[in-house]
């Protein structure tokens, strides 16, 4: 224990820059070290959603769901991220865009698509409130000793350090439990149509999967942290006609409609109990 | 000097405004007008241009002489680097690493007199997370391969 507090800070600082090197060789030159932050504090609220709802480990589901949201995450700006979407195990109809790109629906949100354009428009507004960097720029405000020291230890194993946790906290408050901006709702909403528009996905599937929402039973957690869903619509609607966007692409029914067949039946087999209900994190 | 300190502001806001910044999406169309729907040519990836304004969704810019707008979705205020991905270096669960550092975090604080459930606070409470499931995410790999398949 001597041995641990005795250690100077300039050898401190010694591993932390030879950290750095080794995380900037492991992940591409030139990584700002403000994004590796945001990745860190996006991973760690991702892992507290998953822990709250239970992430759905079905490979073949997860990985078309992903397969829909990378085809528009590819028009997106930031590049440097590996856009990651995943299911939670909860009949609540939501969606949660932590940053750093990580991007978790709701199983109960998908029980109500019918169509894959209908799944992209979801994708499409949580992959834009991180294009848009709807939960801030996580600037480096210099480091702690705590950082100093997670930073130090093995990568990804310094996850969840207090400051990350700190930051998380105050995520899960200022958006999953008060809600975001509306103005940043709106503005999700009409990029995400940007977003479906380059895939080749039809438009009025965003309004479609809005009327589902608010008819919905499960809506309460989602009508409460969003501008009232009419107002959504409205707003979309005179985007669409505003920028001559075309209404009309695909919605690749057949192909949601197999997948998420499959999906339900292993879903059935493998969890017969019923999903947890909704708890504050 | 009041007229040189507004003449100071006046420059410094001007800087702050025309700021550089990149193209990283395949598809930013330098527009003749602030609307999606707008003509407008090809801006090619990784070209440098100069932000003059901003509205609604749009980027006012100048490219190579030309004044245009662009999808603020398409542009970054950060130069194009590599991609951050933590799992890649992760080689074995991030849970019972953590699960290792808090053990041992543990007795170094008990040894100084503080209790478990404090040093875990201040560690963050790794019972509160579920970093083995996201790790699970991170090993589903799409490859171009998979994606262009996909697109057809």
């Amino acid at each position: 224990m001597k041995r641990t507090t005795s250690i100077s800070l300039p050898s401190l600082l010694m591993l932390f820059l030879f950290n750095c090197q080794f995380l900037e060789k492991k992940t591409g030159p030139k990584v700002d070290p403000n994004v590796i932050k945001e990745v860190k504090v996006g991973k760690a609220l991702a892992a507290k959603l998953a822990k709250k709802y239970g992430l759905i480990k079905d490979e073949p589901f997860t990985r078309y769901v992903n397969l829909v949201g990378r085809s528009m995450a590819i028009y997106s700006s930031r590049q440097e991220l590996e856009f990651r979407f995943g299911i939670l195990d909860t009949e609540d109809v939501n969606a949660f865009a932590c940053p750093g790109g990580f991007v978790l629906v709701t199983k109960g949100a998908i029980d109500l698509m019918e169509t894959e354009a209908e799944l992209a428009s979801l994708l499409s507004h949580e992959l834009s409130h991180v294009t848009l960097k709807h939960s801030g720029d996580f600037e480096e405000k210099g480091a702690s000793i705590l950082d100093v020291i997670s930073a130090i230890m093995a990568p990804g194993g310094d996850l969840v350090s207090s400051v990350t946790k700190g930051a998380v906290d105050g995520l899960v408050n200022q958006f999953f439990e008060k809600g975001r901006k509306k103005e940043e709702e709106i503005e999700s909403d009409k990029a995400g149509t940007i977003y479906l528009s380059q895939a080749g996905y039809d438009l009025e599937s965003s309004i479609i999967y809005l009327k589902k929402l608010d008819k919905s039973q499960h809506n309460e957690v989602a009508l409460k942290t969003h501008p009232p869903t009419l107002e959504r619509i409205s707003e979309l609607n005179k985007f669409i006609t505003e920028n001559k966007l075309n209404m009309r692409g695909k919605t690749n029914l057949q192909r949601f409609r197999g997948e998420y067949a499959s999906f339900a039946q292993r879903y059935e087999k493998q969890k017969p109990k019923v999903t947890k209900p909704a708890t504050t994190l | 000097m009041k007229k040189y300190l507004w003449l100071l502001i006046a420059l410094f806001g001007m800087e702050l405004l025309s700021a550089p910044m990149y193209v990283q999406s395949p598809v930013a169309q330098l527009l003749e007008k602030p609307m999606a729907g707008s003509p407008g040519m090809l801006l090619p990836k990784g070209s440098v241009v100069t932000k003059i304004g901003e509205q609604d969704m749009f980027i006012k810019i100048t490219f190579d002489g030309k004044e245009g707008f662009v999808n603020k979705l398409f542009l970054s205020a950060n130069p194009p680097s590599g991609k951050v991905s933590f799992g890649d270096a992760i080689d074995q669960s991030t849970s019972v690493k953590a699960r290792a550092r808090a053990s041992s975090f543990t007795q170094t604080a008990a040894a100084r007199g503080f209790s478990e459930s404090q040093t875990l606070r201040t560690r963050g409470g790794a019972q509160d997370y579920d970093m083995d499931s996201i790790v699970w995410l991170e090993k589903i790999k799409i490859e171009d391969a998979d994606l262009e398949s996909f697109q057809k």
